[in-house]
């Protein structure tokens, strides 16, 4: 035959299908609070400390978000979302429960925390840490393996202008209305 | 290879609609045409079509050497000089590459003959890999194609296996982008997109007018996410033009298709082929236009180095008649490639479309007009291989 066997549609079509795909394992640890993360001996106070502040300040920006407390604390549990309004209406978030380090390439010095959350239900029945993605990342604190995706939280930048791009495409005007060929 | 008539689907506006494929129809005229198809041999395929686009592919690959480090060829490929330590980087590292597509003109029988490559922003992608992989489906369980038809079309496999191979070593997410207006280049990158998903990679998409650059100089999305990998379906002579362009080599950026593709977009590609591999049977003698190149002869055609949709072409056949497409694309040198042109079935001209995915050949599209020149209004007739 000499065409594909099968193709497939996600997210264009109507009724999407879903492969899974293998993903590189990285080196990842997770800790419940700073206590836990000293007496881990992997990292002094001061960059444990660092580490957990800095997923503290990111926690209400990237944690998942609901517009009813009840159906946060279906997926989170009881007493375990709080509100929040940051001008789009009160919303309902659920506690940071953990943060997770995740390393580069195994160098134990350059790594980066993000806020996890304990879901009741990221595996199947059973609960587990995800992270604000809604992304399982374990099932208990402590060092693990993860796929890269699941720790490589984005950048962020000041975005000082906008617009740069798309210009020659509206000076040659029309050209099957843009840049394809 | 012959043009067949087909009863169309009759519900095939509908499967489009519930397969996402929305520009069928543009601006009220039609795209998507099945009306026909076209029938092909096993070996017209095999031997006359995917052996010389991977032939072609390597040639142009091989080129690629020969460019990046030569001031004089860069000159003549019109490369601002500012890009050029940024395109030669992007070689050395060998950045990885998804997808181009060749144009080749052939009647059934006789050598393909390559009239350029669209290695940078190819179009009538979706429609070559899935809407017409459908339409054979459905059209052989219906009983108007034989039940042993096939098609060359292995463009979604190789797509999906490539976006997953290339996936670890880039940033994630993936950011894909297109000009926000064009509904046909939104489509593509949506189905680009859907692939990449499927092969597992966390996506975004971003409209090109969207990007912002942000006080140290990188790219971001509309939340000032940095943008570290972009599949960009806007050409990279047109980002080096436009206001960011000079922030480009310094942000950091992972760029689909990469850098050096721009060498390969460029119409320049025609008469370095045409150079180190002179009487090729593949190839059309090309050249550069000098200013001794004097005015266009019959059996001509002119070309500008950058351009899309068939813009700004000019074809004198060798009977003196002369096929002019205006466009914008008038501000950079040209090439004069030998005339060739395109075999015609039933009053229309075909053109095909060979697909290379990663370094291989892939499967094909065929597209038709009503002019020798293969514009953005020509019409996509699907193929099947019936032996």
């Amino acid at each position: 035959m000499k065409r594909s066997q099968t193709v497939r549609l996600l997210m264009m079509s109507a009724a999407p299908v879903l492969l899974t795909a293998c993903e590189s394992q990285e080196d990842a640890v997770l800790y419940k609070d700073v206590t836990e993360c000293v007496a881990s001996a992997r990292l002094t106070e001061d960059q444990c400390k660092a580490a957990f502040d800095h997923a503290k300040s990111e926690h209400e920006r990237v944690a998942p978000r609901y517009t009813s407390g009840s159906d946060c604390e279906t997926d989170f549990g009881s007493g375990k979302c709080q509100q929040v309004n940051q001008g789009a209406g009160i919303q309902w978030i659920p506690v940071m429960a953990a943060y997770a380090l995740g390393y580069y390439a195994g160098r134990p010095n350059y790594y980066q925390s993000q806020p996890l959350y304990y879901s009741r239900t990221s595996y199947g029945n059973s609960g587990g840490y995800i992270n604000s993605g809604g992304q399982p990342v374990a099932q208990s604190t402590g060092a693990t393996k993860v796929s890269r995706s699941a720790i490589a939280a984005p950048t962020r930048a000041v975005t000082v202008s906008r617009s740069g791009f798309g210009s020659s495409s509206s000076a040659r005007g029309g050209w099957g209305g843009g840049g394809g060929s | 290879m012959q043009r067949i008539v087909l009863p169309e689907r009759p519900d095939w506006r509908d499967s489009a609609r519930r397969l996402g494929f929305q520009f069928h129809t543009i601006d009220g005229e039609p795209y998507w045409d099945e009306s026909a198809y076209y029938a092909f041999s096993m070996a017209q395929v095999e031997q006359d079509i995917e052996d010389p686009t991977v032939e072609l592919h390597l040639m142009a690959m091989d080129l690629i050497d020969d460019i990046v480090g030569n001031e004089e060829t860069l000159d003549q490929l019109a490369v601002p000089e500012a890009y050029r330590d940024w395109i030669a980087e992007s070689w050395r590292r060998r950045d990885p590459h998804l997808y181009g597509r060749m144009d080749l003109a052939y009647a059934g029988n006789g050598p393909a003959k390559l009239f350029e490559l669209n290695y940078d922003t190819p179009t009538a992608l979706y429609e070559a890999a899935f809407f017409q992989w459908v339409w054979l489906d459905e059209q052989k369980q219906r009983g108007l194609l034989p039940d042993n038809a096939d098609q060359y079309n292995l463009i979604q496999d190789l797509l999906v296996e490539t976006l997953g191979t290339i996936a670890p070593e880039l940033p994630k997410p993936l950011y894909f982008s297109a000009v926000r207006d064009s509904l046909e280049d939104q489509g593509t990158i949506a189905y680009l997109r859907d692939c990449a998903e499927q092969a597992g990679i966390t996506t975004r998409t971003i409209a090109i007018e969207d990007i912002g650059l942000s006080s140290d100089g990188r790219f971001t999305d509309m939340d000032s996410y940095v943008i570290e990998a972009l599949f960009k379906l806007y050409p990279l002579e047109f980002l080096f033009a436009d206001r960011y362009g000079p922030s480009l080599p310094r942000s950091g950026i992972r760029l689909i298709e990469p850098p050096w593709k721009t060498l390969l977009s460029n119409k320049g590609i025609l008469p370095l082929l045409w150079q180190k591999h002179r009487g090729h049977p593949n190839l059309l003698e090309a050249h550069f236009e000098t200013g001794d190149s004097g005015v266009l002869a019959p059996g001509w055609v002119r070309k500008p180095l950058y351009s899309r949709e068939g813009a700004n072409v000019t074809v004198l056949l060798a009977d003196g008649t002369q096929h002019v497409a205006s466009g914008p694309y008038d501000d950079a040198p040209w090439v004069r490639q030998a005339a060739h042109p395109l075999p015609q079935f039933d009053g229309n001209y075909a053109v095909i479309g060979s697909w290379v995915v990663a370094d291989r050949a892939a499967g094909m599209g065929i597209r038709e007009d009503t002019t020798l020149i293969t514009r953005d209004t020509s019409r996509f007739i699907p193929h099947a291989i019936v032996d």
